[in-house]
């Protein structure tokens, strides 16, 4: 049995949840809890307090199986069980919520000095009225080297087709850095649009 | 609203009544400390957060492999036991017990506890 | 799609990292006071080219340089404004006074000290405000000195000398966090001797408070010093694991088993992942198998 592990981490009510709920054939192993604290309110009612477990079985022998951490910072330990295990991982990153982009370069400064997979930015939301643009979002979370900057994909966490998509995106960058790591480094950056 | 200070005169007592417990905290589902009379150095916020996940990924094993609705939770080191008891649908128990601690005796004082405990949340 | 926003959100601090970062130019306008007393909202409009501001103002007519040097007393506002007909377009009016000789190198440097140095600086203090950032505006030249002063460093200057840094708590990096360095080589900001402390001990794992107690500081003091060189681009939160949870972590086992966040964690492995696998799990996501 062959499995790859994806991680999907970003800050609360990114969409992370959804993201797996979108597509996972398995109903998704859920941790959801009530939320009491005001930010996480302020989002949504539920909020996971473990990870959330979703799995894509595409063939007899191979699996593809999706975690999904806890937003809050209380729940680091979680970030770090699972990030140590991932053979890649996607960072959401709500569009129209700037007060997160901080909090988002936290998070990903934290995975990327317990792991060294490779990984995608997802942005979300995107629809919103607020929302950033594109090509300013590398910046304000901090990605400013555009030599070493990771993928940016456009996502809709709602639909399984824009999931699916932006999974793609992270295995081809997957592939393109094994590849790399063989190979001599090559400057390579895309902004792909996902959705 | 929940009456904080009632809480830690019950955590208080639970904590300096029972031999061998070093600590205790009421927590809610989503990892946020209620009351905590924890040793120094441990952080509330942590605890609690790591109590919820505990508690849920306990929950889960409960419904997926049929065992129920849990009750209690119990982690059992060679330095000690950790032992967190649902305490409604609101709070969660957490005791922090010593490798000596008599466990039938901290059991029934958490059982007794826990009652205490459920009076003030409702 | 805008750049626009809170400043409870989105601080200033953190909007000059961005404006530098990206090399933007274009007009920032700041309306302080709140939604609920519309009466108190004021504009500060900081206009900035590649990065860079390049003049500050109250009003958006282009006569606030005239003010200014009025107020210095070197010309009359009407003498001021006359002159300022005169500059050739494109031509930022304190280059073609001084052109003129009418104003020197010195007074000039006055001149943007006062304009946007002393004006920028202040609206660090605003609790909160609105902020939009439009790129689709001309730099009126006649607010311009032709000096500019990297968004950054008027940063570090403002945050140097807030003192109410409430509205700024939560996005100060906590306590428990470390500090990694983000630059290659010493920083080329000027930075004052607390400042260099700090970040000589930008290694990824000191937690914060640690180096408070090393350098004899207030824990507050040293987030706040933190937070003004990770919005310069010196350095990096790096949230720690397991630090603060338990007085004896050396000894737990559990913990001895993770690495040390300055050697990351070994990749897992991924030969077990064959090419076939990848290839058909990108066939199946794509809808071709």
């Amino acid at each position: 049995m062959q499995i790859m592990r994806l991680i999907v981490t970003g800050p609360v009510g990114a969409g992370k949840s959804t993201f797996i709920q979108s597509v996972s054939e398995i109903q998704v192993v859920d941790t959801d809890r009530r939320a009491t604290d005001a930010t996480t309110l302020s989002l949504k009612h539920k909020t996971t307090v473990a990870f959330d477990f979703g799995r894509l079985q595409f063939s007899p022998k191979m699996a593809l199986h999706l975690y999904g951490t806890p937003g809050q910072a209380r729940f680091d330990f979680m970030w770090d069980l699972l990030i140590c295990k991932a053979h890649i991982y996607m960072l959401l990153v709500a569009a129209h919520r700037p007060h997160e982009f901080r909090y988002a370069r936290r998070m990903l400064s934290f995975m990327q000095h317990r792991s060294r997979a490779p990984y995608i930015v997802g942005i979300t939301h995107t629809d919103k009225e607020g929302a950033w643009e594109l090509e300013d979002l590398p910046i304000a979370l901090g990605l400013l080297d555009e030599t070493t900057r990771p993928p940016l994909v456009v996502v809709n966490p709602r639909d399984a087709e824009s999931v699916k998509r932006s999974i793609v995106v992270l295995i081809r960058h997957f592939i393109q850095q094994r590849k790399d790591q063989k190979a001599p480094p090559r400057a390579a950056t895309a902004v792909t649009i996902a959705s | 609203m929940i009456n904080v200070e009632k809480l830690n005169n019950v955590l208080q007592s639970f904590v300096s009544g029972t031999a061998d417990v070093q600590g205790a905290a009421v927590v809610t589902p989503d990892g946020l400390p209620l009351a905590t009379m924890l040793p120094s150095g441990m952080d509330d916020e942590r605890v609690a957060a790591m109590s919820a996940a505990i508690l849920s990924l306990g929950e889960r094993i409960g419904k997926e492999l049929v065992r129920g609705l849990v009750d209690r939770i119990f982690v059992q080191g060679d330095k000690g036991y950790g032992i967190l008891t649902s305490c409604g649908e609101d709070a969660v128990f957490l005791v922090l017990a010593g490798e000596s601690a008599k466990q039938g005796l901290v059991m029934l004082e958490i059982k007794r506890t826990v009652s205490e405990l459920m009076q003030l949340l409702v | 799609m805008a750049i626009t926003g809170y400043l409870a959100e989105f601080s200033l601090a953190e909007i000059f990292q961005f404006l530098e970062q990206s090399h933007k130019t274009g007009l920032l306008t700041i309306r302080g006071g709140t939604d609920r007393c519309p009466s108190l909202t004021q504009g500060h409009y900081i206009w900035f080219r590649q990065g860079e501001i390049v003049a500050a103002s109250h009003e958006t007519g282009g006569q606030g340089l005239c003010h200014l040097i009025n107020r210095r007393g070197w010309l009359g506002y009407r003498a001021a404004l006359r002159l300022s007909e005169s500059c050739p377009p494109g031509t930022p009016l304190g280059l073609y006074l001084k052109s003129q000789n009418i104003l020197g190198a010195d007074q000039l440097k006055l001149l943007f000290y006062t304009q946007v140095m002393q004006q920028v600086c202040s609206l660090f203090a605003l609790e909160d405000g609105s902020f939009h950032f439009n790129s689709r505006v001309t730099i009126p030249s006649t607010e311009l000195t032709g000096l500019s002063a990297p968004a950054m460093e008027v940063t570090l200057a403002g945050l140097r000398v807030l003192r109410d840094w409430s509205a700024l708590a939560d996005k100060l990096p906590d306590a428990h966090s470390s500090l990694i360095n983000t630059t290659r080589g010493r920083p080329t900001l000027r930075l004052k001797s607390t400042e260099w402390q700090i970040w000589e001990f930008a290694d990824g794992h000191t937690p914060i408070h640690k180096i408070a107690h090393r350098l004899n500081l207030p824990i507050e003091k040293v987030r706040q010093i933190a937070f003004r060189l990770i919005v310069v681009g010196l350095m990096e939160e790096l949230p720690l694991l397991g630090e603060n949870l338990s007085v004896e972590s050396t000894e737990s086992p559990q913990l001895e088993t993770l690495p040390s966040v300055s050697e990351p964690v070994p990749q897992v492995q991924e030969n077990e992942l064959s090419h076939s696998f990848l290839q058909s799990l990108v066939g199946f996501l794509t809808g071709r198998n």
